[in-house]
């Protein structure tokens, strides 16, 4: 039987990308993944619809708005103190995130100077030799920016935040976590985790006004934006620590931007307006050619997600990506085109339909439905278009919390490379709900959503990103553990013993590489 | 810590085990035990089993948000129930509960015979290794007749405009009559009360929580002086006489999760929040243990 993954490609990938360093000409002439890159500050004017290459095909993104003049834009322009944009990790070509393609490259483009790389987070520690590689290994080697948060938390909602449970270091390869200046010991209490940016992209299908309280979530009260006063879905960062996309400009312009003061309300708007009218999807498959064309799949490409309304989409009147039956087969297809046509349609129903049981994990089998339950993918990824959940979504299916987070990764890059990653030793306080499958005592890479609520059932819980643009900015998960979309469905078939064939694996994968 | 607390727990346990086999003990057909659950798969959901005493009872099946929530593995799980005398289901003896508060979306049939509201069930809050036991298929039990099955649900609607627009109107129709009867509540204000109840062992009032959101309505529109929460402990008594006691902090962590929720949702201004609990543990009597497992938020003019 047919099959169109290239289990080799993304090796072959990385060894075009070490050869960049030769030269941008040459990079242009001879990589078929060469991409634009968008420099802080560069000015110019970013197209209505605008087409880049990637490994698997083309990425789409959309203005919906119409063209946007790049010269003076907050977004794209260095309005902090180190060089960055909001456009520098969160690049068109990239589907509005960030591609260790993207990260290595600039690297050897720049000899390691490229504002990316600021200390502040694109270092493993502030406190490093900014020239030396080894200090931004794990930008270098997983795509992964350090997060600093503050411990104990900060108040919710104005509410004083109490924590749970006590949080050890055990492991620290960067070092940050017991740094005196910067660890968790530090005169500012700070606890260092590492995560992938995040898509900048279809935002209104992860940043909407939801409800006051959410008892899936456990009885919660959800955040308020405090420019609306509304509460919100909290589906922007991994970790919901933000409610909406204006506070999330505040934030990143202090955090990442290294802005003096706080962000200009104009300058807010003008981010969160352009975030609201960018969309990002793959357009193109090198094998099964076009992807979004009149008549075509009504979820693929940016101007369906622009057409499209947010909401539940594991029915079977409005399925999440609606279907693809038109694939089965169409007129005009080359055979190869045909069979991988074929294999997306498929994967699409084994995403939609095929049955398994999900175990073990917190916030989905402790929020009414049992341990384990016995459902598809598209009951947990549920929303409309992007397959991220329409409630608020963290979850802890096992990316970062012992026994199941990947120690390391199997990228060609951190190949020999061991331990990377911080561990640090959650003990929950004996009145406090312990976790619900690993108890009261968890060792994890990223505590995740418990370092901003400080409860223990949440340790080690993200908050699920949308599946779209996936082509263009591997690696996947918040921690960078899962190299390529393969990678993504055998951890998902390992970790719930779902018994996939190959088959399905590798329809599977072709559906999420096109969407 | 811990420990200390389940020794507490345990002489408890011994004092009103006396008092249970004095004669307080549950009705016939009342039945209360802790026990492992255990899943039978079956070709369309799972179902929901508990052995207690030698026989298997059937608890319920697989539901979907708004139904009965079925326990975790990896848990123990409290049961409280009626014995019906419904056909095995599963292979179990069906038990259910009408209490209202507990009744969840009807979940489905077997063999063509309506499965009954489920038993209460709290999931153990200690992980407990031993409850693993997953039975697989058997054509025996392939007699489920499941409203929602396991995978996506029925074809819904499609957000047309006119059934977006459909939907505005129904709910501006509803905020009018909503605005209407808040009309109506004019001085001299009354207090309110409002109850929230709790799985065993649990600070989480999940099915109730949207009640604090009434009584902050209710206080914005009284302009109340003051809300007072005031939560408690229980315990169950186990058909085996056995006074199965909260823990003993169980109500201090109600009483603070619902401040915090209210303070989240936002206190009217000028209103005070009180909140108390108390830890004297409320003895079970196999029928009604559920309703002790409590807390009480009350909204004073």
């Amino acid at each position: 039987m047919a099959r169109f993954n290239k289990p080799n490609s993304t090796r072959l990938l990385y060894g075009a990308i070490a050869c960049a360093v030769l030269g941008s000409a040459a990079l242009q002439a001879e990589d078929p993944d060469a991409r634009e890159w968008i420099r802080a500050g560069r000015g110019g004017v970013l197209g209505e619809e605008l087409a880049y290459n990637n490994a698997l095909g083309k990425m789409g993104v959309l203005n919906a708005n119409g063209p946007v003049d790049m010269t003076g834009h907050p977004f794209f322009e260095p309005i902090g103190t180190n060089g960055r944009a909001c456009v520098t990790c969160h690049q068109p070509s990239d589907a509005m995130g960030l591609s260790l393609t993207s990260i290595r490259r600039q690297w050897e483009a720049t000899n390691g100077k490229d504002p990316m790389f600021a200390m502040v987070d694109g270092a493993n520690c502030p406190n490093l030799a900014p020239e030396d590689a080894s200090s931004h290994s794990l930008l270098l080697n997983r795509g992964l920016f350090r997060v600093g948060l503050p411990w104990p938390p900060k108040p919710r909602n104005g509410v004083p935040v109490e924590p749970e449970f006590e949080i050890e270091v055990v492991r620290d390869p960067a070092g940050c976590n017991t740094s005196a200046e910067y660890g968790l010991n530090s005169p500012n209490p700070t606890v260092s985790v590492y995560r992938r940016p995040r898509v900048a992209a279809n935002t209104k299908y992860v940043s909407y006004p939801g409800n006051a309280l959410n008892a899936k979530r456990l009885a919660m009260v959800t955040d308020r934006d405090p420019f609306t006063n509304r509460y919100m879905s909290m589906n922007i960062m991994s970790d919901a620590r933000e409610a909406s996309l204006r506070t999330q400009a505040i934030s990143a312009a202090r955090d990442h931007l290294q802005i003096e003061g706080t962000l200009a309300p104009e300058m807010m708007e003008k981010i969160v307006a352009f975030e609201e009218q960018v969309y990002a999807a793959q357009v193109e498959s090198h094998v099964g050619g076009a992807l979004a064309y009149k008549g075509g799949p009504e979820a693929l490409g940016p101007r369906n997600l622009e057409k499209s309304e947010r909401g539940l989409g594991d029915n079977f009147g409005v399925p999440l990506f609606r279907n693809f039956d038109m694939w089965k087969p169409a007129p005009g297809e080359t055979e190869e085109q045909r069979a991988f046509r074929e294999s997306v349609a498929r994967g699409h129903e084994v995403f939609f339909i095929r049955v398994f049981y999900v175990g073990d994990t917190a916030h989905i089998n402790t929020v009414g439905l049992g341990n384990p339950m016995k459902r598809t993918c598209a009951t947990c990824h549920n929303s409309a278009m992007v397959g991220t959940d329409l409630s608020a979504g963290w979850v802890d299916v096992g990316t970062t919390n012992m026994p199941f987070a990947r120690q390391n990764v199997p990228n060609p890059f951190a190949q020999g490379i061991q331990h990377e990653l911080p561990l640090f030793k959650i003990t929950c306080n004996e009145e406090a709900r312990p976790h619900p499958f690993l108890g009261r005592v968890i060792y994890t890479q990223d505590p995740g959503r418990a370092l901003i609520s400080g409860k223990c059932y949440d340790v080690g819980s993200i908050v699920m990103g949308q599946f779209r643009g996936l082509a263009a900015r591997a690696p996947y998960f918040s921690n960078g553990s899962a190299s390529t979309i393969r990678d993504l469905v055998d951890f998902y078939d390992r970790r719930f013993n779902i018994g996939y064939t190959e088959q399905e694996k590798v329809d599977l994968t072709n559906f999420l590489s096109v969407l | 810590m811990i420990r200390n607390n389940n020794v507490l727990r345990l002489a408890t346990l011994a004092a009103f085990a006396s008092l249970a086999a004095q004669g307080e003990v549950a009705q016939e057909r009342n039945i209360s035990f802790v026990a492992c659950p255990i899943i039978q798969d079956t070709n369309t959901v799972p179902c929901w089993l508990a052995e207690y005493e030698g026989k298997l009872y059937f608890l319920g099946i697989q539901t979907d948000a708004g139904g009965w929530p079925p326990p975790w593995q990896g848990h123990k799980v409290l049961v409280e129930g009626q014995v019906t005398d419904n056909p095995l289901v599963c292979g179990g003896i069906v038990l259910k509960s009408d209490v209202e508060a507990y009744v969840r979306r009807p979940s489905g049939s077997s063999a063509g015979v309506a499965l009954p509201n489920p038993p209460i069930t709290s999931v153990m809050r200690e992980l407990d290794a031993s409850c693993r036991t997953f039975l697989p298929e058997q054509d025996k039990y392939n007699t489920i007749e499941a409203r929602r099955g396991p995978g996506p649900s029925p074809a819904q609607p499609p957000r047309t405009p006119e059934a977006i627009a459909a939907a505005n109107a129904a709910r501006a129709e509803r905020e009018a009559a909503e605005a209407a009867e808040w009309a109506k509540i004019v001085p001299p204000y009354e207090p309110r009360e409002y109850e929230m109840l709790y799985e065993f062992d649990s600070e989480l009032a999940v099915f109730t929580v949207g009640q604090l959101q009434d009584a902050l309505e209710y206080a914005a529109h009284i302009k109340a002086s003051k809300i007072e929460v005031t939560s408690y402990r229980a315990a169950s008594l186990l058909s085996n006489g056995v006074q199965f006691a909260e823990a003993d902090f169980i109500a201090r962590r109600r009483a603070k999760e619902l401040e915090t929720s209210l303070r989240m949702l936002g206190l009217p201004e000028g209103t005070s929040l009180d909140v108390k609990w108390e830890d004297t543990l409320q003895r079970g009597n196999g029928v009604d243990d559920w309703s002790r497992r409590r807390a009480r938020v009350r909204v004073v003019p």
